[in-house]
């Protein structure tokens, strides 16, 4: 209020100019009552919001003492006045004697001869009264009141608006992050959970989803306002005990339109309400959203946005359910495109593993193989196929294939890429693969032969017993390009604790946090350091990148161990190993060391034990291996 | 002798200065006659609650995340005492994990109420919080 001017002109411009802005009533009231409360003969000023349930919700009074919201008692004291008041009727003097009737209290508050008052209707179905405690009713007073009352009502009917507009804002805000969250994620049940969290109190009192779930609905979250009714409300619905079981159980539909609806709830759960939303997606049933709430909650029918709510939660259901059907379809053909087991080869440990994208949801077209030809050479092979998807699937199951049958029947891998890259150009096959074999055998004097081939594929790398790493030298042509895929094989010798690693090129485009490559120079560390590892373990720990680099594409890897003839392979007693091990590395050469570092094991696994010797004179392998497949394992250097 | 809680006083628990504007624009709004206390921590809740020369609030807003005295430990304090078991505590959080919810829960929250970023849901959050439990007598 400006200070220059406490006319009650000047005083009403500005409570017009208040009513326009005031988001609020409470911020209006310091200039409607300190006005009122500065007119001739004015005692005191109160008003009253009763609510559409007769209650009464707001009272404020002003004296010479200042302005108080709420103060105690009146709230009880102006309840006969108000009742005996009509809306919309004029300012009604009364005399003390008649406030008196009505509400001895407040009549005794007034400290004045009489009250000038009047009551109209306010927002929200509800009622207001204003009134001025005076000894006499000056016309003056009178036309203030009503003009006072005018603003009142004018500011009351904006914020009304205002706050209709604001409960419009409010549901689109919720839907906008109810449909973010359920867009966000894939674990459905998890999602709608949160929802309802959104839902109560903004909404509802309580709310429950269920969704179809092995052929039937069940119920997956339920929310309520007090904690304690909530557990109460998921055991009820949990039981069946409430008026939309029948629609659960499919027998009864007629629940479903917009009307509230008794909510069949046990008392003790303090809802007595709801409206049901059914979850529809492509013409089926998924699920049920319920909005429930108590008796006289006064809220207005949130029909429209539960309608909404459900059809967004229904699709993001149907894309959950499927993305996980899809990506079951993706893993079992993968599966089917890669070898069940690798075969058992005497002298030699072999691993396999397979890392899918996590991008996408489409078959890979990296493969990996080994086939055991029946001289006794061991023939393994990692290939990649261009792309992605159905089409590069075939041509995973064509080459794997083709290449299978003619080594499995004694074809050298160079006759069998040959056969492959024929089959493709005659066939006109527009996608090319890349491809590494290892080709293992015979045994020499010195280790075994290993011959490899790489046609457009990262060469294998060979992991020699004492930690160095290095890539084989061979090199080729894309197969599916052109005729001739100008093979150089590479030949080397493996002895005992050599291995041979093939992979294809998503392993060593892992980058880590700093962008950095796997393969720049980190793969080769890494394979030194691990080497020791069983092939199994080695496997798994380049598919996660060291811990350190993203493996985000399809990736294959195949690691082989040249043991050489075992010297000890026998399952014993835990406590006979220690003498059966340090014999047998006797044999291969007294000079090595003890495997103390074993004893620990022995110690903890007092069962049966499968151990292994293998190597020569200059360097041995122990494994040992539990009834549960835990295992342990060293190597002796001479 | 302990006075009786003041049905219409509301003591809110905030750190964050923005979060403390926005309930006290939103309950001013939906419920004028409320009386608004706000403590900025949760290291002066009990002093305040026990203070006798002030009137009690039946009410609380408690955030969960503070720093110093979190909502958590606040939760365990009041319930702790069991002068304070008439005081209705509703819990205001951006969490909507199970495992925050069943905390809260089982540390004696009455609500755990999702505390959204936009200010008019926000509103309506509040409000309707207030309305259950200003209509509900608790524990009946």
């Amino acid at each position: 209020m400006d200070p220059r001017s406490d006319s009650w002109p000047d005083r009403l411009h500005t409570l017009w100019r208040s009513a326009f802005g005031a988001l609020s009533t409470r911020q209006l009231a310091r200039e409607l009552y300190t006005g009122l409360l500065s007119l001739p003969g004015v005692r005191a000023v109160f008003g009253v919001r009763v609510g559409a349930d007769g209650r009464v919700q707001v009272t404020r009074w002003a004296d010479a003492t200042g302005l108080q919201s709420g103060p105690p008692g009146l709230a009880e004291e102006v309840c006969g006045l108000v009742s005996a008041l009509t809306s919309g009727d004029p300012i009604r003097h009364l005399t003390l004697a008649e406030v008196t009737d009505l509400s001895p209290g407040l009549a005794e508050r007034l400290a004045a001869a009489g009250l000038l008052v009047v009551a109209f209707d306010a927002a929200e179905r509800g009622q207001g009264v204003l009134g001025i405690a005076v000894d006499e009713p000056r016309p003056e007073v009178t036309t203030a009141l009503a003009q006072a009352t005018e603003v009142v009502i004018a500011a009351d009917h904006r914020i009304g608006e205002q706050r209709v507009l604001e409960d419009r804002q409010a549901l689109d805000a919720l839907l906008a992050e109810a449909s973010l969250r359920m867009d966000a994620s894939l674990d459905i049940a998890d999602t709608l959970r949160a929802v309802l969290r959104m839902v109560v109190p903004a909404l509802a009192d309580g709310a429950a989803i269920h969704i179809r779930q092995d052929g039937g609905m069940a119920p997956i979250a339920a929310a309520h306002v007090d904690a304690q009714r909530e557990r109460l409300l998921t055991e009820h619905l949990a039981a069946g005990r409430w008026a939309g079981q029948a629609l659960v159980d499919g027998a009864d539909r007629s629940g479903l339109d917009d009307e509230a609806r008794p909510a069949g709830l046990p008392p003790e759960v303090g809802l007595d309400t709801m409206t049901i939303g059914v979850l529809r997606a492509r013409g089926r049933d998924v699920g049920l959203l319920t909005f429930f709430h108590r008796r006289g909650s006064g809220r207005r029918n949130s029909t429209r946005l539960l309608r909404d709510l459900a059809s967004r939660a229904a699709l993001a259901i149907d894309n959950a359910t499927l993305y996980e059907q899809r990506r079951h379809d993706v893993v079992s053909l993968q599966q089917h495109l890669l070898p069940a087991v690798l075969p058992e080869v005497p002298g030699v440990e072999l691993a396999a593993g397979y890392n899918a994208a996590d991008h996408t949801m489409e078959v890979g077209g990296d493969f990996y193989g080994v086939v055991d030809q029946p001289g006794g050479t061991v023939i393994a092979l990692v290939g990649d196929v261009c792309g992605r998807g159905a089409p590069a699937a075939a041509l995973t199951g064509l080459a794997r294939h083709t290449l299978e049958t003619v080594l499995a029947e004694g074809g050298s891998p160079r006759h069998a890429l040959g056969t492959l890259n024929a089959k493709m150009l005659r066939n006109r096959i527009s996608r090319f693969l890349t491809i590494a074999t290892a080709t293992l055998g015979p045994v020499e004097p010195d280790g075994l032969r290993l011959e490899t081939l790489a046609a457009g594929h990262p060469a294998p790398l060979l992991v020699r017993r004492e930690g160095t790493v290095h890539e084989c030298g061979c090199t080729g042509r894309l197969v599916g390009v052109l005729a001739d895929l100008r093979l150089r094989s590479a030949v080397d010798l493996l002895r005992p604790g050599d291995l041979v690693v093939l992979f294809s090129d998503g392993l060593i485009e892992a980058r880590d946090p700093d962008g950095g490559f796997f393969g720049d120079s980190e793969l080769a560390r890494t394979l030194g350091e691990l080497r020791a590892l069983p092939t199994a373990r080695l496997v798994d720990a380049l598919l996660t990148g060291s811990d350190r680099y993203h493996v985000n594409d399809d990736v294959a890897v195949l690691a082989i161990r040249y043991l050489g003839p075992p010297v000890l392979d026998r399952a014993l007693p835990s406590a006979e190993v220690t003498d059966a091990v340090t014999a047998a590395v006797r044999a291969l050469n007294p000079d090595l060391p003890p495997p103390e570092e074993l004893l620990a094991f022995l110690a903890e696994h007092p069962g049966e034990i499968r151990a292994t010797v293998t190597g020569d004179a200059r360097w041995a392998r122990i494994d040992l291996t539990d009834a549960n497949g835990d295992q342990a394992w060293t190597e002796l250097v001479a | 002798m302990r006075p009786a809680p003041d049905d219409r006083l509301v003591l809110v628990v905030e750190d964050s200065e923005v979060d403390r504007e926005a309930i006290d624009r939103a309950l001013s709004r939906s419920h004028p006659e409320l009386t608004l206390e706000f403590l900025p921590d949760g290291d002066t809740v009990l002093d305040r609650l026990r203070d006798t020369t002030r009137p009690r609030p039946a009410l609380m807003f408690l955030d969960l995340s503070m720093p110093a005295t979190d909502g958590y430990q606040v939760l365990a304090d009041v319930r702790a005492d069991p002068a304070f078991a008439d005081l209705t505590i509703i819990v205001l959080t951006s969490s909507t994990t199970s495992a925050d919810i069943d905390r809260c829960y089982a540390a004696g929250a009455d609500s755990y109420i999702y505390k959204p970023v936009n200010f008019a849901l926000f509103r309506t959050v509040l409000q309707g919080a207030v309305d259950y439990w200003n209509s509900t007598e608790k524990n009946s």
